[in-house]
């Protein structure tokens, strides 16, 4: 008798897990040294001398030099570059030319601002479009529906920018129940700096709560036409146990991937909101130090952001892949 | 779904698509805007008038005037076309570079396939907002800089959009027939590849032209974006927020042109898409 031995296709079936990670977290590392070297040349490339824009126009050639020495501008880009990287790994991200403090201080500490403002309006954004999202996919196709599909339209064109000056007028300027801008610190009580950040947050929320509803609901949709969904109300179960034991369990899966993407979204769209509303988050000290040519400021900041997308998107896809094998084949 | 099954003339097609009749409406709203402001405007906007500042809605002036007397609905028919100029340009860009290289990364796979997407997956590592306020803070405001930090972030969503389509249609018995008949890979791409891709270029280009008009109003906000004496929703909103206070229909009206280009866009994007290809699924963004 001849026992048909189960194949395991390579291609179907993907790499185990943990070569899946090693070779995500390989490409994660090409990705952030090519980074590195973009935003090095970028900025090395680009008019503007730090050392000019510190002591104003009416410098001292002399001044000028010793001034570039000090800041050691006069090495050759290469070692300024290996210097800027390998001190990175070790946590020193250079000193800011404008405030003359650690970089790594200066981010760390704005960082408490933006993650925070981060984390609320995702959690915001996740606990409207859930439900709404939920709701249009069981009533696809009804006026609810159609109803829910118009504003999510409505609400993805509205810039999060303008929402927010809208906030700021209802709720600060009419209102008077929040301020208007600005930020105590987390010093000043937990409550006191939480409402400094409701209206920003609710300003980033609202946009990518419309993109998640929308793919909450054509996820749900999807997942609600497969087959296990009517052996399940076949064998008995009630449509609204289907609908989430089944149905809302296996839509999430895509739902994650879009929520990993909305995240670095919202860390970057801090960048606008943060000016809106005068937050001093790390948006805004990027933006702040361009302005000022605090290059030093700029390379370290951008890289930290960019280094926070790259490590989210990692970690959702292992989070997928772990799901899902069929996904460790690679691209 | 909204699938046609039946074959019926795409002109009672498009007249059934809600989204695509308001989606054109809203969009053809903006373009002519912009458009007549090439020739006339109710009053010229660099015309400061002190004395006239802060007008509520009137006869002589339809939305008011701002802070220093300038006619508002003058100074949304110019940002009309300031920003379709801005997102269109920087679409071209997207379509002049991404397109083929998404082409070249379809047809020669292997290596230059492998360069090409690793390319596309840095720029996409980077948040594109900051990426654009960085170009154009370092390389100095204006409509051109922000027309490039715009584009730049196109190319790879074109190069990839290319690619998908190119690699779908990978084996298909024109295509063998074409090279059958001795066309080279070069004609057969620019003959018969690139027709077949062009609905979702279209499609695509319409989405980029909403996010280009929201990302053109995002660095005007932040004065990064086209300069005085040109007018942009961007930096109108900028300007309105000192006068919150007491003016506040100053921030309505520039917000409110935002959304309704936006929106227009988008609705014609999602409603082409239904018109061109009926099997494709509907995708969100």
């Amino acid at each position: 008798m001849i026992v048909p031995v189960p194949v395991r296709d390579p291609q179907a079936d993907g790499l185990p897990m943990f070569s899946y990670g090693v070779l995500r977290l390989l490409g994660l590392t090409l990705t952030l040294l090519a980074a590195s070297i973009v935003v090095f040349v970028v900025l090395e490339v680009l008019p503007g001398d730090p050392a000019q824009v510190m002591l104003g126009i009416n410098a001292q050639p002399d001044t000028l030099e010793a001034l570039r020495a000090e800041l050691g501008l006069n090495a050759p880009a290469l070692t300024r570059y290996l210097e800027w990287v390998t001190g990175m790994f070790r946590g020193d991200f250079g000193i800011s030319y404008t405030y003359d403090v650690p970089v790594a201080e200066l981010l760390a500490e704005r960082a408490w601002v933006s993650l925070p403002l981060a984390v609320i309006a995702l959690t915001l954004s996740t606990a409207l479009a859930f439900p709404i999202g939920i709701m249009a996919a069981r009533f696809r196709g009804r006026a609810l529906d159609t109803g829910i599909m118009g504003l999510t339209q409505i609400g993805i064109a509205i810039p999060n920018f303008w929402f927010a000056i809208l906030l700021v007028y209802v709720f600060a300027i009419v209102l008077r129940l929040v301020p208007s801008g600005g930020f105590p610190g987390w010093d000043a009580g937990f409550f006191t700096a939480l409402q400094a950040l409701i209206l920003p947050a609710i300003a980033l929320a609202l946009p990518q709560a419309a993109i998640l509803a929308r793919v909450m609901r054509s996820a749900l949709i999807d997942v609600m036409s497969e087959d296990y969904i009517r052996t399940a109300r076949a064998k008995g179960l009630s449509a609204r146990v289907t609908l989430w034991r089944h149905g809302v369990r296996n839509a999430l899966i895509p739902v994650l991937t879009i929520l990993g993407l909305q995240f670095s979204f919202l860390i970057a769209g801090t960048v606008i909101i943060e000016n809106v509303f005068y937050l001093p988050g790390l948006g805004r000290l990027i933006f702040q130090a361009i302005t000022q040519r605090d290059l030093m400021t700029v390379k370290s900041g951008v890289m930290v952001l960019v280094a926070l997308v790259v490590a989210i998107t990692f970690i959702v896809d292992l989070a997928y892949a772990a799901v899902d094998p069929r996904l460790r084949r690679g691209r | 779904m909204d699938t046609f099954d039946t074959p019926i003339h795409p002109f009672r097609r498009a007249w059934k698509s809600r989204s695509f009749l308001i989606g054109a409406c809203l969009a053809t709203l903006i373009l002519l805007a912009g458009l007549v402001s090439l020739f006339w405007t109710p009053y010229a906007i660099d015309n400061l008038n002190v004395a006239d500042r802060l007008q509520p809605a009137s006869w002589s002036h339809l939305l008011g005037t701002d802070q220093y007397g300038r006619d508002i609905l003058s100074m949304l028919m110019v940002g009309a076309r300031t920003s379709i100029i801005v997102a269109l340009i920087a679409v071209g860009i997207g379509l002049l570079f991404g397109v083929p290289l998404g082409l070249i990364a379809a047809t020669r796979r292997g290596l230059v396939e492998e360069v090409v997407m690793r390319v596309n997956d840095l720029i996409f590592a980077f948040p594109a907002i900051l990426s654009a306020i960085l170009i154009t803070a370092l390389l100095g405001p204006g409509a051109v800089n922000a027309v490039i930090a715009i584009g730049i972030f196109n190319i790879p969503v074109f190069a990839r959009v290319a690619r998908g389509g190119a690699l779908a249609l990978a084996g298909r018995d024109f295509l063998l027939a074409a090279r059958l008949s001795g066309k080279s890979g070069l004609r057969i791409t620019l003959e018969h590849i690139l027709p077949n891709i062009a609905n979702l270029l279209i499609v695509q280009a319409t989405i980029q032209l909403s996010l280009g008009i929201l990302a053109e109003a995002g660095l005007s906000y932040l004065g990064l974006g086209p300069q005085p004496p040109l007018a942009s929703w961007g930096r109108m909103l900028n300007e309105s927020q000192t006068m919150m206070a007491f003016a506040p229909q100053l921030a309505l009206y520039p917000g409110l042109a935002i959304v309704i280009s936006v929106l227009g866009f988008n609705l014609l994007g999602d409603g082409l898409r239904d018109l061109l290809d009926p099997k494709l699924r509907r995708r969100i963004r």
